[in-house]
């Protein structure tokens, strides 16, 4: 590292100072990846610090080059999604909670031995075991922890995360509604502890992590409910469209043919009059304020209804058609039944985008696009568009890291540097507090695991 | 078969040329997007004669306060957490000694764009080589995505291909410059970044919280415009190409896109909903299997959008 860094630290005097560029540049780096509005020259102005940007930029560079760039590093947070996979079947987990039990085992170098994987794992059992002890058992099963890596160093990873948490005092929130649930299978664990009734117990406990996950993910649950819903409506719908499209090539064929008389051009028009007036009151109503909407969404009910009526009548349509190749007059048709000819007209409106509509709906959408980005503007964290994930949804994302940073923030003298000698002792306290811990929950030896 | 329009030797500042001569020689100026892409130029590395392409990305001045600006710290890092055979290549980063103006990225070389191919008189066959196409384009991505990377400026010119025997021996998705990697805090992504055409309707109405499926919507864009040889939405602007995917997907609605309502009220004055057309109509010449992955992959709904991943798994692509 001296070597490289010997020409660029050219601005510093001493060693302190050639360190605090370095350490200062790391971090400028950091933050900058975080966030993107950060300034250096501000930053170095408050602090009082005798270093310029341009030196800045060239330590920047050497570091960057000194680690190739990989500035984007593999955390515990990259597999808490495929973590949660398995633990979501037990009940909810704050992703918040999650996210600072990581966070605050970062800040301690007992945890640097542990691959990332294992960090992420061991804090969703650190956190089953305070938010849910009594199903600790099922969710820290022999089997289950076998897959999350050597069995022997799980078990220690997982000690030492849960003594962070208590000794941090981490908050392991429970989404919400999910405590009520949670409390009657305490109880019942509590009286019955034989096999037997286990196995219901089992069930039901699964039943409410399943309600408990709608709570949770939000989206996955309840979307396969609606999902039923919509698809049985899609396909009304679609039988509905797929009818009204056919009907409509009949139509344009025999418009082709030239068989279309000027009276259904008429009629079109006349028609396309209403359609153009029903447009305008809708904009209108939108425009004019909330209390209108209502009178838009009625309207649009009745032009619903006389969509579904169309398919009904596009058979005889069809047959209308069919005549009208033939050649037979029109008129008659539409003096019988006047109020066919509309679905027909209908259909065709409803279905063919022609050039009034392109430009009716480019007009709705950039009227509405100017409004709708003041919305945006103003509220930009609202939940919607591409899920990024399950979990990530689940809190508002400014929340996701809120909490204190409890990392030892003073600077240790020198001489308590020997980080060997200070190792034992908090082992030893670990001990004893673990020892204390597992005297109320004998369960996890039960199920082979020797954490004592 | 050679996209570079001539356009000579790049013009480089004296300091620039210091960086590159010691390694480099032959250079050639491929391509030139104005001063705020950087330009590219392919050029030889001296030692081993491999031929490269370089882009040189200047720091602008207002922000050499700040030491190296985002952009490139983003930029970079993308490129080089990235190694999937069907991603460009960064070889090496340079940068100007004295006082550093400029960043030099050393890609591998690969010739031509599909939007040159797309120019050719003799475009692809979208019937023998859609599937390749698709297949590799489509691996690149889905191993963007689970590296949780969002490319966001998909279209033909970031799609470099090389053919042996008429066969896609090479396909490298590029340009990663307004690429974004989805890590919380998930603050509201910029929505103005890529060329309409090619954009996401959810992009379009203004979503800033959008996932992959963006790159999604793009890569059914280029894959429809492969067929009809023009782009699918045509217009310059987002209002404009909105309107274009509406009036062949039809309007969105709560069935379809749960959630669009609220977010965007006016949608609720598309009474009736326009109709989605028939997309068989519009693509003749695809094969069934083609028809349904393409129509998942332009949903309109990002979250019921296929992903890369399944759509690999689609029965036009199973091998």
């Amino acid at each position: 590292m001296t070597k490289t860094f010997k020409k660029d630290v050219e601005g510093c005097n001493n060693d302190t100072e050639k360190v605090r560029l370095i350490a200062i540049s790391c971090l400028s780096i950091s933050v900058k990846i975080r966030m993107k509005h950060f300034s250096v020259e501000q930053f170095l102005r408050d602090n009082n610090l005798m270093i310029t940007p341009q030196m800045i930029m060239k330590m920047e560079f050497n570091i960057l080059h000194e680690i190739r760039w990989t500035i984007r590093p593999v955390t515990p947070f990259t597999y808490l999604n495929f973590y949660y996979r398995y633990f979501k079947r037990f009940g909810g987990y704050s992703r918040r909670c999650i996210n600072e039990i990581i966070v605050q085992a970062q800040g301690d170098h007992t945890f640097v031995h542990y691959p990332p994987t294992m960090i992420a794992s061991t804090a969703f059992l650190a956190a089953s075991r305070i938010a849910y002890p009594s199903k600790y058992n099922n969710i820290a099963h022999p089997e289950a922890l076998a897959r999350l890596g050597p069995k022997a160093q799980v078990l220690q990873c997982a000690k030492k995360i849960l003594k962070l948490c208590r000794r941090m005092k981490i908050r392991v929130e429970i989404p919400r509604i999910q405590i009520p649930r949670i409390q009657i299978p305490e109880s019942r664990v509590g009286s019955t502890s034989s096999k037997v009734v286990a196995v219901p117990e089992k069930q039901t406990e699964y039943r409410r992590a399943k309600a408990a996950a709608v709570v949770v993910d939000s989206s996955e649950e309840e979307e396969e409910g609606t999902a039923l819903i919509r698809r049985k409506r899609n396909t009304g719908k679609t039988s509905e469209t797929s009818q009204v499209q056919v009907e409509v090539k009949v139509v344009d064929k025999s418009d082709k043919k030239g068989v279309a008389t000027e009276e259904i051009e008429a009629e079109n028009r006349s028609l396309a009059k209403g359609e153009e007036k029903a447009v305008e009151v809708t904009e209108a109503s939108k425009e004019e304020g909330t209390a209108l909407i209502r009178r838009k969404q009625d309207m649009g009910k009745t032009t619903g209804t006389s969509q579904v009526q169309v398919p009904v009548k596009a058979e005889e349509v069809m047959v209308v058609n069919k005549s009208d190749k033939k050649g037979v007059a029109t008129e008659e048709i539409e003096a019988e039944n006047p109020s066919l000819a509309k679905g027909k007209e209908k259909a065709v409106e409803v279905t063919e985008t022609s050039a009034d509509d392109k430009a009716r709906v480019q007009a709705i959408i950039r009227r509405a696009l100017e409004k709708g980005k003041a919305v945006v503007g103003e509220e930009p964290q609202t939940q919607i568009g591409g899920s990024v994930s399950e979990i990530l949804e689940l809190v508002a994302p400014k929340k996701l890291m809120m909490f204190e940073l409890r990392w030892p923030m003073e600077v240790p003298l020198l001489e308590a540097l020997d980080i060997k000698q200070a190792l034992p002792e908090v082992e030893e306290e670990e001990e004893q507090e673990s020892q204390t811990d597992d005297k109320g929950t004998d369960e996890i030896k039960n199920c082979g695991c020797n954490i004592g | 078969m050679e996209e570079i329009v001539h356009l000579g030797i790049p013009f480089l500042t004296p300091d620039q040329w210091d960086v590159i001569t010691p390694a480099y020689k032959d250079f050639e100026l491929i391509r030139s997007e104005g001063p705020r892409f950087g330009d590219m130029f392919k050029c030889k590395l001296k030692s081993t004669k491999e031929v490269v392409a370089m882009k040189i990305l200047t720091i602008p001045e207002d922000q050499k306060s700040n030491g190296i600006p985002y952009s490139i710290l983003n930029h970079v890092s993308i490129l080089k957490t990235l190694n999937h055979p069907n991603i460009l290549k960064l070889h090496t980063v340079l940068r100007t000694d004295l006082d550093v103006e400029d960043v030099f990225l050393v890609f591998e070389y690969i010739d031509v764009s599909l939007k040159k191919f797309l120019a050719t008189p003799f475009p692809i066959d979208v019937i023998k080589l859609g599937k390749p196409f698709l297949r590799q384009a489509l691996s690149g991505l889905a191993y963007l995505h689970v590296q949780k990377i969002i490319h966001r400026n998909l279209k033909p010119n970031n799609i470099l291909l090389s053919f042996q025997n008429h066969e896609i021996s090479k396909l490298k998705l590029t340009d990663f410059g307004v690429a974004k990697s989805i890590e919380p805090p998930l603050s509201p992504y910029s929505i103005n970044m890529g060329n309409p055409c090619y954009k996401a309707p959810e992009l379009l109405l203004g979503f800033t919280n959008y996932s992959t499926a963006v790159d999604i919507w793009s890569m059914g864009c280029i894959f429809a415009e492969m067929i009809k040889l023009q782009p699918l939405f045509i217009g310059n602007d987002g209002p404009k190409i909105l309107t274009e995917i509406f009036c062949l997907l039809g309007t969105p609605t709560e069935e379809n896109w749960p959630g669009v309502a609220s977010l965007c009220s006016f949608i609720q004055a598309f009474d009736p909903p326009i109709k989605p057309k028939d997309l068989a109509a519009e693509f003749p010449k695809l094969e069934p299997d083609g028809l349904d992955l393409l129509s998942r992959m332009l949903c309109l709904c990002p979250n019921s959008r296929i992903s890369a991943v399944e759509a690999l798994e689609h029965p036009y692509l199973r091998p």
